[in-house]
Order: structure tokens, then C-alpha cells, then sequence
């Protein structure tokens, strides 16, 4: 076997699929890979605190066990001794899924979701699982109850959110898969803050059964990565109906054509969006130009709604979603003698300031005298977004626009103003509302340095054309490729 | 089937105050301290502003709406839905143990889940 | 004043699937207390609901025996409400779009004439686990029945009587288990029912307020607790009060109805579209097929017997109140028992046994087939209907084929010349009892008859008998 195992290890940024070819080629083993990994999430992502929990000795054993596979010349996955972490709201066999909140500490799934399961199946190697705002509720991963994730490219700031601890592994080393989830940009706006790849895709075209549900109409879980080769694969192997899930289905691509004409919206450059994130955005547009991509100008003017529709829907869903945290069946009980009372203080104590806020005002939008003016205002003016981004994919492959308004912020800036962060998810809302598909990827570093993210929205189905063209990019553009000093172990 | 509902037109904006909160707060199975109250009075307020950005352009009215959300969505025929089969304890899906699914209850004692006496009920 | 009594129903009446509405665990009832939950119905982050096919056949079954407007597309809503019988915080429900509207149900008014309660709709929804209180002020939660697939059948408001609304229930009852909908049993909770009782003066047009009185689970707590809930009401106007719209619950051993809730708030459960269902579609092709393998319908049969068999409706009716009851007495005639007899034997005797061994038709040890060898031996007359009962109490209590019972039973004794011999030992031994019959008094001639059947260990023919009897009196 090899002897020298790190001088033969691939680059710290490379991506699965080098990976992969690198282990095909014998450079390594899986055992030397999954152990350098484990030692990157031992140093680094613990210090980032983006690793919740690690699960060193049984990966360990799946590495050798791979090894062997290889050895004795066994058909291997296409995802074969490639190290995977899933989010802590994604339900994992081993270890605990706790959605980083008090709630439940120390919930045991004792089974996989089926991503979680599909990835196995395809050779992956579960190595731990990622720090995440509690109930993925959240733009800055504060609101963890595994305290606060540093972005690998400046560690005084946050990484985004929910899926911070997801992108700032991704973001900060190569070589891995990242499942995370998005309600409202939780898996793209933490990507562009931490300059990793990530993509949602269609509602309905990944599994959600084993995803600790936070607004089930518009969750989805999607993989974080080095670049969109990586997603691509990832979504290849995470993709397709499940019995387990009535709404989840297969969907084929709109066009085996690739992606040339796109949608410039314009809504995504205006008021509230900084200028050097502007001045990124528009400069890769130039770069994509100059390859014969076309470039139209279109309106969403209900967009200005979607934020405000997204609050509605979002929150009442997770009301719903979260009763089930009753301090009965599952989750933190404080006793008491009397029902009602058991109830409102375990759940009080259980949830966190924001959970609670948000539980709050689902519940009010919900309930009698108000929901027809707020949810059922909402509902409608959630049909017209999907209708006006529909009838604008009609004329044009992709939308584009950037991913977050703004560049990664310090660790306690925004956090005594909810509203201040609820304005994170501005420019990414609008694709979980209208169910469709979109993929981060990293555009530029601004002139601090900070990672400027920017995203493609299709049609529903068309997420490896999306990834097609974000491939594309990234090959005409190495953003991508850059790796933070910090982040190597 | 009509739900009971007042408020239709985003003009009667309702009063957001203490007892709004508490009565929310009660209807969520959530403790509220005094202390919070204000807090909780002003976020729900600007949460509201933002809020009434949402424009009816619509024919319909938004009860309406609300009946008919999703409607137009994913339907599913009847051969596609899951076959009347009882799963057998290694199926997927979950532990299908009852000690199993009591060990993350709170309260678990004798193969049933405890609560404080229950009122009414059957 | 003369009141009106105000009746509307919800009956509440789980299919009889094998696994539950919205997992696939198993439904059962009387089980060990949670032997049959898994994450999906214990509401465990991250499961997801898939809703089963079966249950929705056996709810279009349903709304096609009721007459409903079976929709295209209908959906699920959930229904939050905290309890700690139903561990999700919420019931996912049809509310803004059942998948049945209209229909009625078929009953019999107390003057025996024939009427329909209209219905407003009716909906799919999954059951909520049940709580039991401990001695130490805990109650323990059983999720067995969670999630159970259930229908809703709601009632428009009608002029009823206590046992108008129980004849009703009884109706819903019969049909839905005539279908194989609903088991129908309501000491197992199977099949609940809430009664909404408001009542008016007799000359009145508006409906007065109503109170809901919740889970009644037997015919005589419907009946009662309408009865009683009016004679309340009645008292509370007359007295000059106002009736309060609630929910009361039914005291089946006080006989009174209390409310339910006091300080708590009216219910809001806050109905929005459930998200993890996809819309349910049912096409005019499913409806189709789901009536062609509906079995003959009480109506068509109660017809068809009247006509074929010539059945007296007196006969007919019990008959018709399980379909398996009239499907093996239809067998019995198939295989040749004259249709009299085989409606006499099942009534008497099988209907009997059923009692007797708390048991149902579908599980009763004795083929038709083999009943029916044994009736049509008592027809022509080769063993007597007390054989023939003996035979069959035989077969039941040991367990033995009932054929090769019959087989192994000698024949009746026709033969004039045996016969004769026996008869002329009773008479002889018997002088007092002769010549009572020869003074006139014929009654002894039963007894006579009797000794005859002891001494040929009932193989005589006792007609027969008699009938040389009186030659040589």
C-alpha cells in the first residue's frame, strides 16, 4: 500500500470528482483520505465550529471496508469512498439529530433519511454532521445551539445560514459532498458568504422524508460542494421519487439543449443591493457574454412581495411543523402536574428566541379573523410569483441574479434585528416559492477579500442544465478554486 | 366549507398589543413573560409592515385563494399511492419498535407514553 | 309550547384497511398498547405521511352507497390542535376540499314511514390515539389507533326524534359494513358519533343554537342523549335562558349531558393545505370501478327475495342487516335447501349459534355446504329436524366435519312392519293413556308418540308413527 500517504493526498480545494479519480488512479487510499478528512474536521472545522459531530471510527472501518471493495475489483458507487456530512436537521443511524436546537438534545433517529441512505448507496462515506441555525431557521448560523460558526474566509464574520457549518466545511477544503437544506437560500446564500457551490433543487425532486421539517411546502434539501461538477454528481445520486415521500417525484430537464439565453433580472440589482455586489455580478455577466451567452433584461415586479410572502407561508407552516415538539411524544419536557402547563414551558424553554418569534407569528397568521388577509393573501400573491417567473422562463433558459444583497457580515452585527437578517433572504426566497430550481455559485472576492456569490434559477427540472452552465462558468472563471489560508489543516 | 373568518380587507389592520401576543402565545402552547411582551408587541408590528406589502391583484379573494392553494399542484391518481401492505419490523421508514420509539419520549413507562391527567378525552 | 327536536349528525367510521391511512402499520384494535407505531405515527421529525390507496377506494365505496358527488380533486388540510393523543399537534383532515358532497342516508321514521337525513359532505382524515387515566394523576397515551384512516360523515340539521337519529346511525352502519367499509363495531370505537341537538318552537322557521355533544358510542346513548339534551334546552328557554353554543359531553350512567369546556377558548385550529400530500385525483374510471365490485345492495336483494323466494318482509328484514348473514343463507339455497327451510334453519338455529358463540357468520365452522346436506336429509324426511339440530349442536361443540356426522347417522325408520312392532309395545305398556284417547282425550297421543321415539332412539318417523297409531286405536 502506500507509505507516504499525505505526499500522495489530493490538493486541500480539490473537488470529488478529482477525488474520485485520484483514488481510481491509486495515488491513495480511502483509509488516508477519510483519515486526513476526519483530522481537517477535528482541527479546522471544529474551530470554525462548523462540525457538530464526528464519526471518526465508523467511517474509519467504511473506508477500509471500501478499500477492500476496490481491491478485490468490485463494482463501486459513483460516489465511492467519497467523505459526505449531512446537516444536523438531516436524520443519520449513528449519532444524535438534533437540528442544533435545545428541543432535542439528544434525539437519536436510529435511522437514515433517504438522501442520507442514498448516498451511502453510492459509496459515500458519512463523516459527521454540520452545525446549522436551530430548525435551519436563520441567515447567520447564530442561532445554534451549538454556538456560533466562523466563515473560513475571515473568522470574525458569519458563514450565512441556516447551512453555515455546511458551507464554511465546504468553503474552507475540498474533497467532500455537504448535504444541506434551503427554505429560504439556506443552502445558497451560506455558499456564496463561504465561496462554495451549492444548489436547491426543484421542490420535490430530492426526498425530504428523514429532513426535520421547517416549512415543508418550501424545504428541500440539496448538496454544498467545491464547484457544480460536484453537485452535479451529488444530485445524480440524492435525486428521484421515494416511497417514503408522496411529494417527491422524477423530473427530466426542460431541453437537452445547454443553457444560452439568460434572464437578466432586474429586481435582483436595485434598491438595497450593495454596490460591489452589483459591480461582481455584472462583471460576470460580461465574462459569460464574451462566450455567447445571451443576456435579456426582464421584470418580476412581484419579487418586492416576496420576502413578506415568504415570512407568511414560511413561519405558519412551521408552526404546524413544530407542535409536534409537545414535550410528550419527542423532544425536552420540564414536568409539571398540569397538561397545559407542561406544555407551554417545555416548549418555551425548549425553542429559542428566534424559533419562538417565528412560531409566533405563523400561529397568528394562521388563526381565526387573520388568515384569510394574511395566509390566504400570501398563498395568492405566492401564485403570482410562480406564474411571473414560469412566464418569464418561457422566453429566456435561466434567471440570474446575485445571491445575497450584501457581503458577509460581523458575528453580532444583525443579530438583535430579526428583520435585519430577514432581509438576507431577499434575492433567494423567490426560488422556494416558486418551487423551481437554483444554483450558487462564487462569482468574485470583493475588494475586503469577502466572497460575492451569485445564482441561476430554472425551470422546474432543469437542474443539471443549471449546473451545466454553472460548470460553464467555472471554467471560464477560478473563483472557485480559491482556498482560505485558515482553512488548510 | 366556509372557515370563520372576519377580516378580508388588509385596510382593518388589527391592533397589535399585549393581548394580542398572550392570546397568540396561548394558542402556540408558548410561554410569554411580561418582560418579553413589549419585544414580541414591536416585532410582530414590523413583521405586519413588511407584511402589507402583500397586494391582492388577483380576481379572487384571498379566502379564496386560500381554499384553493395547491389545487392546481401535483396530483397524485390512485394506483400511485402506497399499497394497503402492514410493514414488517425491518421495513424502511423507522424503527417500528415500541421500546425504541419510547426511548426519545420524555416520559415513557410500561410501553406507553406519560402525561399529567388528561381532561376530556375518550 | 311544543318544541321541535333539531338533529344533526357526524358519524365518525374507520375503514377497515389493514395498515393505517397514512403508514404502514398495522390497524388494529384491542392491540397492546403501542405494539403498532412507528416514527410516521408517533410524529417524529423528519417522517412523512404517504396516504394508501385501499383507504380511498373504501371511501369512494362509501360516498357511492350514500349517493355523494364524488369530487375530482380534493386535498388535505391539517388541523391543529394541541392533545396528547395526537402526537403531531395536528390531524391532517379534509376541510377546504373534501373529496364527497351531498348524499343522504336512509332511515326510518318512528311512525315506520320512510324518510333521508340529506348530508353536507364527506371527508377522509386519520384517527387520534386514546388516553387512560391512572390512579397516581397520570394519564398514558396509546398511539395504536393514531393515524387509522377515517371518514367524517357530516348531516345537514333535520326534524328528528332521539330514535330517529340512533335509526340513522343504524342505517350508516348496515351500508358501510355491507361494503366492507366499516367494521361497524361501536364498543371498539370503530364507529363514533357526534350529535349536534339544538331545538325550536313548532311553529318556528330558524333553527335555535345548538350544542355539540361529542362521542357517543352506542345506539342508546344517540337516542338518550338527544331525549335528554332537549328535555335541557327546553328548561333552559322556559326558564328564560338562552342555550349556549358547546360542546357537552354525554353522562351514560347519570343520563345528563355536561359542558365540556370552561375557561378554554373556543377552538381555533387554524386549517391550512397540508404540504407533504400531494392532491388527491379520483377519476371518473376509479368510481366505476370501485361500483362495479360493489356487492348486491340491501334494497335490490330485500326486492330480489321478495320475488324469488317468496320470503315473508317480516323474514326478509332481519336478514338483511349483514350482507355475509344473507350470503350463506343464499349458499344454503344454492346447494338446494328449499328457500322456507333454509330461511327457518338460518333464523332459528344459526342466528342461535351465532349468539350463543359471539361469533360472526364469516368464521362460523359449518360450511353451507354441509348445513345444507343435512337440511335437505330433514326435507325428505331420512332424519327429523331434532336429529338434523342435534347433528349440527354435535359438529360445533366437537369440532367434527358435520358430513361425515350425517353420514355415520342411520336413517329415519319408515318401514311400516319396524315401526309397527314399537308402536305395539307402547300401547301395550301404556293401557291407561289409550283408553284416554279412546274416551276422547286426543293430547295423550303426544306422549304416546314420544315412547315411541325413546324406545327407536329417535329413529322413528314420529308422522309415521302416529299415523299407525291412530290406525290401531
Amino acid at each position: 500500500m502506500v507509505n507516504d500517504a499525505a505526499s500522495s493526498l489530493p490538493d486541500p480545494g480539490a473537488t470529488s470528482h478529482e477525488v474520485l479519480a485520484h483514488l481510481q488512479s491509486g495515488k491513495c487510499t480511502t483509509k488516508a483520505l477519510i483519515s486526513e478528512y476526519l483530522n481537517f474536521l477535528e482541527t479546522t472545522g471544529k474551530r470554525l465550529g462548523a462540525v457538530v459531530e464526528v464519526f471518526s471510527q465508523s467511517a474509519l472501518q467504511e473506508a477500509e471496508a471500501s478499500d477492500a471493495r476496490r481491491m478485490a475489483g468490485e463494482t463501486l458507487g459513483v460516489l465511492e469512498g467519497i467523505p459526505f456530512t449531512a446537516k444536523m436537521n438531516i436524520c443519520t443511524e449513528e449519532g444524535t439529530t438534533d437540528a442544533s436546537s435545545a428541543m432535542l438534545a439528544g434525539f437519536e433517529a436510529g435511522v437514515d433519511a433517504t438522501v442520507v441512505q442514498k448516498m451511502r448507496s453510492a459509496g459515500a462515506i458519512l463523516v459527521g454532521k454540520s452545525s446549522c441555525d436551530e430548525f435551519a431557521m436563520g441567515a447567520s448560523n447564530e442561532s445554534s445551539a451549538h454556538g456560533v460558526v466562523r466563515n473560513p474566509w475571515d473568522e470574525s464574520r458569519v458563514p450565512g445560514g441556516s447551512s453555515g457549518g455546511a458551507a464554511a466545511l465546504a468553503g474552507a477544503f475540498g474533497w467532500a459532498i455537504h448535504l444541506g437544506s434551503d427554505t429560504g437560500g439556506s443552502i445558497r446564500q451560506p455558499a456564496a458568504f463561504c465561496s462554495a457551490t451549492g444548489m436547491k433543487p426543484t421542490w420535490g425532486r430530492v426526498s425530504r422524508r428523514g429532513l426535520i421539517a421547517f416549512g415543508s411546502s418550501l424545504d428541500q434539501i440539496g448538496p454544498l460542494a467545491r464547484d457544480a461538477k460536484d453537485c452535479q454528481i451529488a444530485l445524480e445520486v440524492l435525486q428521484g421519487s421515494d416511497p417514503l415521500d408522496a411529494t417527491s417525484l422524477s423530473f427530466s430537464e426542460s431541453s437537452k439543449e445547454p443553457i444560452r439565453k439568460i434572464g437578466w433580472i432586474r429586481q435582483g440589482f436595485g434598491e438595497g443591493i450593495d454596490a460591489s455586489i452589483r459591480e461582481q455580478v455584472e462583471a460576470a455577466r460580461s465574462i459569460l457574454e464574451k462566450d455567447g451567452i445571451e443576456f435579456v433584461e426582464v421584470s418580476l415586479p412581484t419579487m418586492a412581495q416576496a420576502n413578506a410572502c415568504y415570512q407568511v407561508i414560511a413561519t405558519a407552516e412551521a408552526s404546524s411543523n413544530l407542535a409536534r415538539y409537545d414535550g410528550i411524544h419527542v423532544g425536552k419536557r420540564l414536568s409539571s402536574n398540569d397538561l397545559e402547563e407542561l406544555y407551554s414551558s417545555s416548549r418555551s424553554s425548549g425553542f429559542g428566541a428566534e424559533v419562538r418569534r417565528r412560531i409566533l407569528l405563523g400561529t397568528f397568521v394562521l388563526s381565526s379573523g387573520y388568515i384569510d388577509a394574511y395566509y390566504g393573501r400570501a398563498q395568492s400573491v405566492r401564485q403570482e410569483i410562480r406564474e411571473e417567473i414560469l412566464s418569464a422562463l418561457d422566453d429566456v433558459d435561466a434567471l440570474m441574479m446575485p445571491v445575497s444583497p450584501f457581503a458577509p457580515f460581523k458575528i453580532g452585527e444583525r443579530i438583535d434585528d430579526p428583520l435585519a437578517l430577514y432581509a438576507c433572504d431577499i434575492l433567494t426566497v423567490t426560488a422556494n416559492l416558486a418551487g423551481v430550481p437554483a444554483v450558487a455559485v462564487p462569482c468574485a472576492f470583493d475588494n475586503e477579500g469577502l466572497p460575492v456569490g451569485m445564482q441561476w434559477l430554472g425551470k422546474h427540472g432543469d437542474d443539471h442544465r443549471l449546473l451545466q452552465l454553472a460548470s460553464l462558468w467555472q471554467e471560464l472563471n477560478d473563483t472557485w478554486k480559491s482556498v482560505p489560508q485558515g482553512g488548510q489543516s | 366549507m366556509a372557515a370563520e373568518s372576519g377580516m378580508t380587507e388588509m385596510g382593518d389592520r388589527p391592533v397589535i398589543d399585549a393581548e394580542l401576543v398572550r392570546r397568540t402565545a396561548r394558542l402556540a402552547r408558548l410561554e410569554v413573560t411580561e418582560d418579553e411582551i413589549p419585544g414580541l408587541v414591536d416585532h410582530l408590528e414590523k413583521m405586519l409592515d413588511l407584511v402589507e406589502q402583500l397586494e391582492l391583484t388577483e380576481s379572487k379573494t384571498s379566502h379564496e385563494q386560500l381554499a384553493s392553494a395547491r389545487m392546481d399542484g401535483e396530483k397524485l391518481s390512485l394506483s400511485k399511492w402506497r399499497e394497503d401492505v402492514v410493514a414488517g419490523e425491518s421495513d424502511p421508514g423507522g424503527p417500528r419498535r415500541p421500546e425504541k420509539l419510547g426511548e426519545n419520549a420524555p416520559d415513557w413507562r410500561d410501553g406507553s407514553f406519560v402525561t399529567p391527567r388528561v381532561v376530556g378525552g375518550d | 309550547m311544543s318544541w321541535n327536536t333539531v338533529v344533526g349528525l357526524e358519524i365518525h367510521a374507520q375503514m377497515a384497511t389493514q395498515s393505517k391511512m397514512f403508514c404502514a402499520c398495522r390497524r388494529q384494535a384491542g392491540a397492546v398498547p403501542n405494539s403498532n407505531i412507528c416514527p410516521v405515527c408517533v410524529g417524529w421529525p423528519g417522517a412523512l405521511p404517504v396516504l394508501q390507496g385501499e383507504a380511498v377506494r373504501c371511501a369512494i365505496r362509501a360516498a357511492i352507497c350514500l349517493g355523494c358527488d364524488i369530487q375530482e380533486l380534493s386535498r388535505f388540510d391539517r388541523k391543529n390542535y394541541f392533545y396528547p393523543d395526537l402526537p403531531k399537534g395536528y390531524q391532517i383532515s379534509q376541510f377546504y376540499h373534501p373529496y364527497a358532497l351531498g348524499g343522504s342516508i336512509p332511515f326510518t321514521r318512528d311512525d315506520g314511514s320512510a324518510a333521508v337525513l340529506p348530508l353536507v359532505r364527506i371527508h377522509m382524515e386519520e384517527d387520534a390515539g386514546k388516553s387512560s387515566h391512572e390512579e397516581d394523576g397520570t394519564s398514558r397515551i396509546d398511539l395504536n389507533r393514531c393515524s387509522s384512516p377515517l371518514l367524517e360523515i357530516v348531516s345537514e340539521p333535520l326534524l328528528m326524534s332521539g330514535t330517529e337519529a340512533a335509526s340513522c346511525v343504524r342505517s350508516v352502519r348496515a351500508l358501510l359494513r355491507w361494503v366492507g367499509v366499516c367494521d361497524g363495531d361501536m364498543e371498539k370505537g370503530n364507529l363514533r358519533c357526534d350529535v349536534n341537538v339544538s331545538v325550536m318552537p313548532e311553529e318556528a322557521v330558524e333553527f335555535g343554537t345548538r350544542a355539540e355533544l361529542k362521542n357517543l358510542n352506542s345506539f342508546v346513548s344517540i337516542e338518550r342523549s338527544v331525549v335528554v339534551e332537549t328535555a335541557r334546552q327546553i328548561e333552559v328557554i322556559e326558564g328564560g335562558g338562552q342555550v349556549v353554543q358547546e360542546t357537552r359531553l354525554w353522562d351514560q350512567d347519570k343520563e345528563v349531558t355536561a359542558s365540556m369546556r370552561g375557561k378554554e377558548d373556543s377552538p381555533d385550529y387554524r386549517y391550512f393545505p397540508e404540504p407533504d400530500l400531494p392532491v388527491v385525483w379520483i377519476t371518473e374510471d376509479d368510481i366505476q370501478q370501485q361500483s362495479g365490485s360493489l356487492p348486491e345492495m340491501p334494497e335490490d336483494r330485500r326486492q330480489r327475495w321478495l320475488k324469488e323466494y317468496d320470503f315473508p318482509e317480516r323474514e326478509v328484514v332481519p336478514l338483511l342487516s349483514r350482507r355475509e348473514n344473507g350470503d350463506y343463507l343464499e349458499s344454503l339455497i344454492l346447494e338446494g335447501v328449499k328457500p322456507a327451510s333454509a330461511s327457518n334453519w338460518f333464523r332459528g338455529e344459526i342466528l342461535k349459534q351465532l349468539n350463543e358463540r359471539e361469533e360472526r357468520i364469516e368464521v362460523f365452522p359449518v360450511t353451507a355446504q354441509s348445513l345444507a346436506l343435512v337440511i335437505k336429509a330433514v326435507e325428505e324426511d331420512r332424519i327429523s329436524v331434532a336429529t338434523g339440530k342435534e347433528l349440527l349442536q354435535k359438529s360445533l361443540d366437537k369440532g367434527s366435519d358435520l358430513k361425515t356426522l350425517l353420514e355415520s347417522t342411520d336413517e329415519q325408520v319408515q318401514d311400516e312392519g319396524a315401526l309397527g312392532e314399537w308402536v305395539d309395545q307402547v300401547l301395550s305398556e301404556n293401557e291407561d293413556a289409550v283408553n284416554k284417547i279412546r274416551g276422547g282425550d286426543d293430547r295423550a297421543i303426544g306422549f304416546l308418540v314420544g315412547q315411541v321415539m325413546k324406545l327407536s332412539k329417535g329413529q322413528a318417523h314420529p308422522k309415521k308413527v302416529q299415523e299407525l297409531m291412530r290406525a290401531r286405536i
